[in-house]
């Protein structure tokens, strides 16, 4: 790296205050100063208010889409970036809501191409490490057969549908990440992640699970969107935030990486665990399922597995729990939104 | 969205690229009713194609790079065409780097007019409730395989995006995602054309392409190379079918979106070749080395859905369209006999 490191490197989570992107920072926060940039577009504020007064964490609010110079914000000054630059890029910023996706179409289009661009540029311009948040649907549906997806599969998803401006911006972001590699002798690393559950996940925004937590706990329905036959993989927050930062730290690219569980668990099982563990009344309906909430296919993990050292670690029940312990603790707050969700 | 604006005398078009290939051949036939606004910035196209044009009274060159947004009211040149008041009807929009050569110069052109540029397009056909027609390309469906020799509009497209070629073949898939979204949230009238394989007049010569390599050696009486086996077929169509298939295309009802454009037939390369030999009474011999082709060749397109809806199929025969590219060639060399040496 170009720039002179000082006592911690200088670390930017694009989308930080999104659920993933929240734990991220937490955890580099152990042994970084983190720039959190996010435009709350379907990020939440309060994902991250309790690192605001950490001394090493500084909320930038900017959408991503727009050009960003650390350097413009006083606000960075004590983070000396002018001298210090940025080591690494962690590049999560993408409108994501099952529910309310429509409205994000052409913010998802941008953030795919505009925005990404914006990233690749601030990494040449401080050669910092990039590791780019994928996503499993660039493989696109899950396939009729069933095999794991491995890296190398060449995907397919249909460039003309509703959700072409995800699936297939998605793809683009990813060659973008490729083309500025080889043009400009940058090191971008792909995370491809797969079907993330655990606390901060967006409330009433179609994404079930936490839904099913909320609703367990109120003795109200537990909706599913789709039938009894709707599998899922699902892999716990904290191991995520773990692959990505062990991927960031490797010495070598290993080219995209999957990040996700390979255990395929039928939605149904985990709304009769959380009744069970809540101790709830509550029953299971079904619901028309939703396009931008398909099952998604499973990842083959031998790649993290031999290039990272990651497993997922955390068991679904320890998953489960926390996030309805989350809820608990955070329920007066979290219902509140439902008036801004929906 | 402002109401459709009254065309006073001849329609006001906008063709981006039209410097290019065929978007000079486009603005050639285009400019006989219409008037022609043609955008470029000659990153791979050249002023000779539309020299011819600059005089027409009905023909505007704006020299702009689309990667940068542009705004057509705030050009006084295109006053005579009271583009205030009559707005854009229709736009053809070609422009993107195009060279086989020089690829990798170009990456970071086509990665952002793939996705800025189109972008930036998009929001002029807004602004003027424009017809907006994409020359897409064969690229998309990824290489040809052997259950599959011919493709049709509804199949899938299957291909690695982080290959050097990413920029371009991803891109391309990118931008149709965007004009789809654009088509579905502005309601707009967005048309696709998949252009295969084209040849004729005004192709580049020494960048890696063909024809106008193989004439132009024919023409110096050089030894043809070509860096296939020589069983190899290839399919093509003449610069002028195609230019008649995208203003079909553009004149055809709303919801025409994806077409295929190209020669559903196939040549043995080795008699294209001799016919060229022959046309040019050349003594040239053709040998054949193959090389390890990185991507394969696209497929031929199924036309079917050309032939039926837009009444199209190519109708120049392989003869006449070589013959009226050898007189184009020879023509050149004595313009430019000077670059004789390459």
């Amino acid at each position: 790296m170009a720039e002179t490191v000082f006592d911690k490197k200088i670390v930017l989570v694009t989308g930080g205050a999104g659920f993933i992107g929240s734990h991220l920072c937490e955890a580099l926060l152990k042994t970084c100063r983190v720039i959190c940039l996010d435009n709350f577009s379907t990020g939440q504020e309060a994902n991250i208010d309790h690192l605001l007064r950490h001394p090493e964490f500084e909320f930038i609010r900017h959408d991503v889409n727009a050009p960003f110079d650390p350097e413009a914000f006083p606000e960075l000054a004590r983070f000396k970036v002018k001298f210090q630059g940025i080591q690494e890029i962690y590049h999560l910023a993408c409108p994501t809501s099952p529910k309310k996706f429509e409205q994000h179409r052409i913010q998802t289009l941008y953030a795919n191409s505009l925005g990404m661009k914006n990233v690749l540029d601030l990494a040449v311009r401080y050669k910092a490490r990039v590791v780019h948040a994928s996503t499993s649907v660039v493989y696109g549906p899950r396939p009729a057969d069933g095999h794991l997806f491995k890296e190398e599969e060449q995907g397919s998803t249909d460039t003309l549908g509703l959700r072409a401006c995800y699936d297939e911006g998605k793809r683009f972001a990813e060659a973008c990440c490729a083309t500025y590699e080889q043009a400009h002798d940058i090191d971008v690393r792909i995370a491809r992640i797969f079907r993330t559950y655990g606390p901060r996940m967006p409330i009433f925004d179609g994404h079930m699970i936490p839904d099913f937590i909320t609703n367990a706990l109120d003795g109200t329905d537990l909706e599913i969107f789709g039938d009894a036959s709707f599998k899922t993989s699902l892999v716990y927050v904290t191991d995520v935030v773990d692959g990505m930062i062990k991927m960031m730290a490797q010495p070598e690219d290993a080219g995209p990486v999957n990040i996700g569980s390979d255990l395929d668990v039928p939605i149904v099982d985990v709304a009769n665990r959380i009744i069970e563990m809540t101790g709830s009344s509550s029953k299971i309906v079904f619901k028309d399922s939703l396009l931008f909430l398909s099952q998604l296919g499973l990842p083959e993990i031998a790649k993290a597995k031999e290039k990272l050292g990651w497993i997922p670690l955390v068991t679904l029940d320890d998953g489960l729990k926390k996030a309805i312990d989350y809820t608990i603790a955070n329920k007066t707050l979290l219902t509140g939104f439902r008036s801004f969700g929906e | 969205m402002s109401p459709k604006k009254p065309v006073f005398s001849r329609k006001n078009i906008l063709v981006t690229g039209g410097a290019g290939f065929i978007g000079s051949h486009l603005c050639d036939a285009l400019v006989k009713e219409h008037h022609v606004i043609c955008v470029d910035n000659f990153s791979t196209s050249s002023v000779a194609n539309i020299e011819h044009l600059l005089q027409n009274p009905n023909f505007e060159f704006i020299n702009h790079d689309i990667v940068q947004p542009f705004d057509l009211n705030e050009f006084p040149e295109l006053d005579r065409f009271k583009v205030k008041f009559q707005g854009i009807q229709e736009i053809y929009h070609l422009a993107c780097p195009i060279s086989k050569r020089h690829f990798e110069d170009f990456k970071i052109a086509t990665v952002l007019t793939n996705s800025i540029g189109v972008k930036n397009v998009l929001d002029v056909a807004v602004a003027n409730q424009s017809k907006i027609l994409y020359a897409s390309s064969s690229v998309l469906y990824g290489p040809r395989t052997p259950d599959r020799p011919f493709v049709s509009e509804t199949d899938p497209c299957v291909f690695d995006h982080l290959t050097s070629r990413g920029a371009y073949d991803e891109g391309k898939r990118f931008s149709e995602a965007i004009l789809y979204t654009y088509q579905d949230v502005y309601g707009l009238d967005v048309k696709i054309s998949r252009i295969f394989r084209t040849y004729g007049p005004r192709m580049k010569l020494f960048d890696g392409n063909l024809l106008p390599d193989m004439i132009n050696n024919a023409l110096e009486k050089k030894d043809i190379e070509l860096p296939y086996p020589e069983d190899a077929r290839i399919g093509l169509s003449y610069v002028s079918d195609i230019v008649d298939g995208l203003i079909r295309h553009m004149n055809s009802p709303i919801d025409v979106t994806v077409v295929n454009l190209g020669s559903d037939q196939e040549f043995l390369l080795s008699s294209v070749a001799a016919q060229v030999i022959k046309l040019t009474e050349s003594s040239s011999r053709v040998h054949f080395e193959p090389v390890e082709h990185r991507h394969g060749e696209a497929g031929l397109p199924d036309i079917n859905k050309a032939r039926q809806v837009l009444g199209w199929l190519p109708l120049v025969r392989m003869e006449d369209g070589l013959r009226r590219m050898i007189d184009y060639s020879r023509a050149q060399r004595q313009l430019t006999s000077h670059f004789g040496q390459h």
